[in-house]
């Protein structure tokens, strides 16, 4: 991977992939391991991208098929966790995220299924619904449902009255 | 918790240059000791398969009356499994102390060397299996009866060691054939078994000399 490439098309959106990448992964280890992976298969995929979409929201695209992929690599193999179940041991310090009360979000986005994070995570990102749907390949009136019942759902885990 | 979880997402992340990058270091260190202890295994498991075989040929022959040549095609697919457990050895030596690029390009070349090495026994194989099989079924009841048959239908053909020349012929060309396009047949064997490897082999190599760039 060039440097060149990795400094302006990839660094600027960083912030996205650690998001999403963090999402799909218990410890240290596996998320760095995530997030070069995204990295290679964003330069790999580059001459892919045909300006029909931002460049961000084809790197939220890329991120989530790489993740989800990667998981279920690693659901096959039994070497990494299963989302249905909150992991005993959690990375509880993290240089990347400075609120307790996020480690605590991602924690609970960890409980959700595999499509329902990456549609969370899109939508705290504010992403509109139409370009959830595009990415998710849904329709945004099914987004709209979805993202009602997910936050529902944490909600429930955080232990968030709901207004 | 009194924070919505768009709030808590909000403040978590209140600057993204809190986000630390991970360095992109190391990328290709898994991938590379993966492909390789694939190949490893892979060919580990066709070596027992070629002794198996060798095995298996030489107790079903002797079962059906054609021993010599069932020890014939024992010899050959031992002399595979000989040459294998060299390229084994061998492949353990490479040095695994430099980087991955290097680790990969030692790999490959390791592996060239092998089909070629390969490749000369098996155009020595390939005839000499046919050939084999070929005097055997000669030699058989029904090969007597094919020969009869022949002679009585054109009972001026030219006969060599008790067969027509016209089949001795035959057998010579495909036989050539078979010396001459060894190498293609090889590789087909070869890459039924390892071709999707040496295809990520050769996208991670010619990556990572992208990447060099």
């Amino acid at each position: 991977m060039g440097s060149d490439f990795y400094t302006t098309s990839i660094l600027p959106y960083a912030p996205i992939i650690i998001k999403i990448c963090r999402a799909y992964t218990n410890n240290q280890q596996d998320f760095e391991d995530y997030y070069q992976e995204v990295c290679l298969q964003i330069w790999r995929s580059r001459d892919n991208f045909k300006h029909q979409s931002e460049w961000s929201t084809w790197i939220y695209k890329l991120s989530l098929n790489v993740c989800l992929t990667y998981l279920k690599k690693a659901k096959n193999t039994h070497q990494h966790f299963v989302s249905d179940r909150l992991p005993e041991e959690l990375i509880e310090d993290s240089q990347n995220f400075n609120e307790q009360s996020i480690d605590q979000l991602y924690r609970a986005i960890r409980q959700l299924s595999e499509i329902d994070r990456g549609v969370i995570l899109l939508y705290l990102e504010e992403r509109p619904y139409q370009e959830i749907a595009a990415i998710i390949g849904s329709n945004a009136n099914n987004i709209g449902v979805r993202i009602k019942r997910i936050k529902q759902r944490l909600n429930k885990i955080l232990n968030i009255k709901e207004n | 918790m009194n924070n919505s979880i768009e709030e808590i997402w909000k403040k978590g992340f209140i600057s993204d240059d809190a986000l630390v990058a991970p360095k992109l270091n190391d990328l290709y260190n898994k991938k590379s000791k993966n492909i390789v202890d694939k190949f490893e295994m892979v060919f580990k498991w066709n070596l027992i398969g070629l002794l198996v075989f060798a095995v298996v040929v030489l107790v079903v022959s002797s079962i059906q009356g054609i021993p010599y040549l069932g020890l014939f095609i024992s010899a050959m697919l031992m002399s595979l499994v000989i040459r294998g457990r060299k390229e084994q050895n061998s492949l353990k030596l490479l040095d695994k102390s430099g980087s991955s690029y290097q680790y990969l390009k030692s790999f490959d070349d390791w592996l060239k060397q092998m089909m070629i090495g390969y490749g000369k026994l098996y155009s020595f194989f390939y005839p000499a299996l046919f050939l084999s099989i070929a005097t055997q079924i000669r030699n058989t009841e029904f090969g007597q009866l094919a020969i009869n048959g022949f002679v009585n239908e054109y009972p001026d053909t030219v006969m060599l060691f008790a067969t027509p020349l016209y089949l001795l012929l035959a057998v010579a060309v495909i036989a050539s054939l078979l010396l001459y396009f060894s190498g293609v047949l090889y590789r087909i064997d070869f890459n039924s078994l390892y071709g999707r490897m040496l295809t990520k082999l050769k996208d991670i190599i010619s990556d990572m000399e992208e990447l060099r760039r």
